[in-house]
């Protein structure tokens, strides 16, 4: 049987080896690192692109968009340094609040991920497929091959050297790389020049999916996990789409998209950990109690941020996956918000279900009171409603819309 | 052949150049802004910005030093029913649409969600306080931002409903300097606002 794999077998693989990797395309093992800690840029080319992006960095660091949290920081620095097995000074991840799924890997060794990305994952091993796929971008040097393929290939193009050297150098985990705040400059690249990169890089992201769930492997996390991530993002855009009558398309699909057809790679993983599962008696875990101690402080706050980009399909496929470990008065506030702004006929009295349910549970947030207290009021039940204001205000006595709650329970 | 071709250039460079929207100076007098009936007093010349493909009959904007620094933004009676911004078919994410029985949570929500479904994740409401506004209590909201470019903004927006329709002052501008730097003729308009 012909498969697609493209790269070289150890002497560990063999054709009958491959029999359940119908889809995989790239062997996760054999795969080395290119570069070690302490690598230094090679030549102009990488000396040119490191000093790009090291300008990128220090915007990164100074962002009002950066979030400094020196708990969630050290945790996942921690998840990074298990995968990698050592500690990990040429790696630096910095935390970004943007509601998109996406975590890129620059060239210089420093990787963002997405507050949006945090909001969807479900246990560490999770954040370790992805930590561990952009890792594997760095560790194989996918920047710079794209960068020099970038130059050849663009030489007549004078303008464009800026753009390459910013938009090269990132290799980005989302579908929707394009949609970045770092990789805009991409965008300028020329569609022709584009369309015969982004095969190219398709491959890349393939031997970063393959690397990752290689380190995955050696320290201990469930496998599956990486195949799952992309499983729940299918099933959350079709939830938003027929939210909105709209047809879910997969656009990495297109020849257009920097990244493999999110269906095809969500079974390559899936046939890649069996495979590995399969030469494995070392126990694995997907370290979900640990996941749920670090995240459930930061619950609140990623979950606004998904609530109001007000994409009621996406929002509550993503509380009602939450709500598999059953409801409690962050979920329900937050269903009720998705109620209340999408505002459809009905949501009005399935919000105030919602509040009502959430300040029923003890540990219901300050804003499910005054949310309750103006639905209460809405419905014409002004005692009720002032009571729950009143309530909304002992608990949040600084809040900073106290004045105007106070205002609307004298009137 | 040489002198047509010249002269097809010249044709089109005249007639885009025609095409090109422009800014238009507002003079420092009472005005009517974001159709007929709203109505206030600038006491610098501002400058309108041209109507934009999304642009809707019940907004306007004008700026003083362009609007990546400043910017002054007027609703003058969106009705219930009607949002600021179109909703795309192909777009899951829901703009806000405005209602006239709206509480003041939803006024700062809706508000809120015209920036975050374009994007933007860090937005925090710094304030919201009652304020007097067209002959009644409308609603005074301090926020800030940070936009994708990474340059902080601030901004505050008085709003009232009057009649089932939403009016609204806003300012924003980069946080520092642009923004303090207009506030106190904000002020001034929003006090001196009418209706007609």
């Amino acid at each position: 049987m012909k498969t697609r794999r493209q790269f070289i077998l150890g002497a560990g693989g063999c054709a009958a080896c491959m029999s359940g990797l119908a889809h995989s395309r790239v062997l996760s093992t054999d795969l080395y690192p290119l570069v070690d800690v302490g690598y230094e840029p090679l030549d102009a080319d990488e000396r040119g692109m490191w000093q790009a992006m090291q300008q990128i960095e220090e915007t990164i660091q100074a962002s009002p968009q950066r979030l400094n949290n020196p708990e969630l920081e050290a945790y996942t620095g921690g998840i990074m340094e298990q995968i990698i097995g050592r500690e990990t000074p040429d790696l630096r991840l910095y935390l970004i609040r943007s509601a998109l799924f996406n975590a890129s890997m620059f060239p210089t060794g420093m990787m963002v991920v997405n507050t949006g990305l945090l909001a969807r994952v479900r246990n560490e091993a999770q954040l370790a497929a992805v930590i561990g796929h952009e890792a594997g971008h760095y560790y194989r040097k996918h920047s710079i091959e794209r960068y020099r393929s970038l130059r050849t290939r663009t030489a007549a193009m004078n303008w464009f050297s800026t753009a390459a050297s910013v938009g090269a150098g990132v290799e980005s985990m989302s579908n929707y790389g394009s949609g970045s705040n770092w990789i805009y400059a991409a965008s300028m690249i020329n569609t022709a020049v584009t369309m015969s990169v982004f095969q190219f890089s398709r491959n890349q992201e393939e031997e970063a999916d393959a690397y990752g769930i290689s380190l995955m492997a050696r320290s201990g996390y469930s496998l599956d996990a990486a195949s799952k991530i992309w499983a729940q993002l299918i099933e959350e855009r079709k939830a938003s789409a027929a939210e909105r009558n709209n047809r879910y398309s997969d656009r990495s699909k297109s020849a257009l998209s920097t990244h493999p057809p999110t269906e095809d790679r969500m079974k390559d993983l899936a046939d890649t950990a069996r495979y590995l599962a399969g030469k494995s008696d070392q126990p694995a875990s997907d370290r979900r109690a640990e996941w749920l101690a670090a995240i459930t402080p930061h619950r609140a706050m990623l979950l606004d941020e998904q609530i109001r980009l007000n994409d009621p399909g996406a929002s509550l496929y993503l509380l009602q996956s939450l709500a598999q470990d059953g409801w409690n008065g962050l979920l329900r506030y937050n269903e009720g918000e998705v109620y209340r702004l999408r505002g459809e006929t009905g949501d009005r009295e399935k919000a105030a279900g919602a509040y009502a349910a959430a300040t029923a549970f003890p540990d219901a947030p300050a804003d499910a009171w005054r949310a309750h207290g103006y639905a209460l009021l809405k419905a014409g039940k002004v005692e009720d409603g002032r009571y729950a204001l009143n309530h909304y205000l002992e608990m949040n006595p600084d809040a900073k819309d106290a004045g105007v709650v106070r205002f609307t329970m004298a009137q | 052949m040489k002198f047509p071709s010249v002269l097809a250039t010249a044709f089109l460079a005249v007639a885009l150049t025609g095409c090109l929207p422009a800014y238009k100076l507002v003079p420092a007098m009472e005005t009517p802004v974001a159709g007929k009936h709203l109505f206030v007093k600038p006491v610098n010349q501002w400058n309108k910005l041209p109507p934009s493909p999304n642009q809707t009959p019940w907004d306007e904007t004008w700026t003083l030093n362009g609007p990546l620094l400043d910017a002054l933004g007027f609703v003058g009676g969106l009705p219930d029913g009607e949002s600021l911004l179109k909703q795309k078919k192909k777009e899951n994410r829901r703009v806000p649409v405005f209602h006239a029985d709206m509480s003041p949570q939803d006024l700062v929500s809706m508000m809120e969600a015209s920036y975050r479904v374009r994007g933007i994740t860090v937005f925090d409401v710094v304030s919201v306080d009652p304020a007097d506004f067209l002959g009644g209590k409308g609603l005074r909201v301090r926020y800030q931002y940070a936009p994708n470019n990474g340059i902080t903004r601030k901004g505050v927006v008085v709003a009232r409903v009057v009649d089932e329709k939403l009016y609204v002052i806003k300012l924003e501008g980069v946080a520092s300097h642009y923004f303090d730097a207009s506030l106190p003729e904000f002020d001034e308009m929003v006090e001196s606002a009418r209706l007609q």
